[in-house]
């Protein structure tokens, strides 16, 4: 994978259209959107409700597909009128880290598992995947709450496995897919020192 | 399928999972819950019959094919569940 190139925003989207169905019922949900994003910079979306916020966000995230336009990630062109990646999935799982609305972890793997299971999903090894899953307990303050089953975690720990599993696999990239409704006060502050933290000295794979 | 099913289904698939190692869940699920409910039957049967005044015979051989149409039934039960899983579009995990 290239590094990315200094000059160029972290995230550039050009001209990016999605259209949702066909037909009669076809919604533009984007019609030639355009955004740039130096790296580092913190950027929140905001806009009425159906203003196509999360589409964008799902096409940045290669989870959508877009109907027509470019996205380049830090030099990378991630979609040129077509993805340009076959496997998707291995990209979210190596390359994006998610953060969702609620946490959405895997009900019976337990808070280091819900975490470890990325690394391990890349083929890394167990020792590994579970080390790297308690570094982030550790940094996410809930190493105590390591072996607990997830309906056992309050919902800000909840939240905080959630942050642990997107940084996982060192992702290059870090999309919170919306806004946290029910987060407590401290939780962004934990989610923004994390990825400072991380910005400032990424580990490496 | 229930919809929380599937909405950790469409997590797994956005977190880089294959289809694959969903359909091995899926179908390692359904033959262990088959499995258990076997075995609950069984031990029903050989606790609880005697208490009851008529007696239906079971051989072995009776065991046997219960117990592999209890697994046939898994299996296809979960073939629904895989198809529907295999259906499910990863953002579907998002919401809003
Ligand atoms: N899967 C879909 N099929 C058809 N139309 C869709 C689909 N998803 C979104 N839309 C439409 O696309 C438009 C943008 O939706 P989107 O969810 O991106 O808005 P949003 O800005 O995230 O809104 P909110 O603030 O309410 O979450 C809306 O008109 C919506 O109805
Ligand atoms: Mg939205």
């Amino acid at each position: 994978m290239p590094r990315a190139n200094v000059n160029e925003p972290a995230i550039l989207v050009e001209n990016l259209s999605k259209t949702y169905g066909r037909g009669d019922t076809a919604v533009q949900a984007l019609k030639n959107a355009s955004l740039q994003v130096a790296a580092g910079e913190v950027v929140g979306l905001l806009g009425p409700s159906g203003s196509s916020k999360t589409t964008l966000l799902q096409c940045l995230g290669a989870i959508t597909d877009p109907s027509g336009g470019r996205i380049r990630l830090g030099g990378q062109t991630l979609y040129d009128n077509g993805w340009q990646y076959s496997n998707r999935r291995a990209l979210r799982r190596d390359q994006i880290g998610f953060i969702f609305q609620r946490p959405y972890l895997i009900p019976f793997l337990d808070a280091t598992e819900n975490i470890a299971i990325l690394p391990m999903l890349q083929g890394q090894g167990r020792k590994q995947s579970y080390a790297r899953a308690n570094e982030l307990l550790d940094t996410l303050d809930i190493r105590h709450r390591a072996s607990a089953r997830i309906e056992e975690l309050s919902g800000e720990e909840q939240q905080r496995v959630a942050i642990a599993r997107a940084l996982a696999n060192h992702p290059r990239w870090c999309w919170p897919t919306n806004r946290p409704p029910r987060w407590t006060a401290s939780a962004p502050w934990t989610l923004c020192g994390c990825c400072m933290k991380w910005r400032n000295g990424p580990t490496q794979r | 399928m229930t919809q929380t099913k599937l909405k950790e289904i469409a997590v797994l698939k956005l977190i880089g999972t294959p289809d694959r190692l969903i359909a091995r869940m899926i179908l390692i699920e359904a033959v262990g819950l088959g499995l258990i409910g076997f075995l609950t039957g069984k031990l029903a049967v050989s606790y609880w019959a005697p208490l009851f005044p008529k007696h239906v015979v079971m051989l072995p051989e009776d065991t046997l094919r219960a117990l592999a149409i209890t697994l046939v039934i898994c299996i296809l039960a979960s073939v629904a569940g895989i198809r529907a899983a295999l259906w499910v579009p990863p953002g579907s995990a998002i919401g809003g």
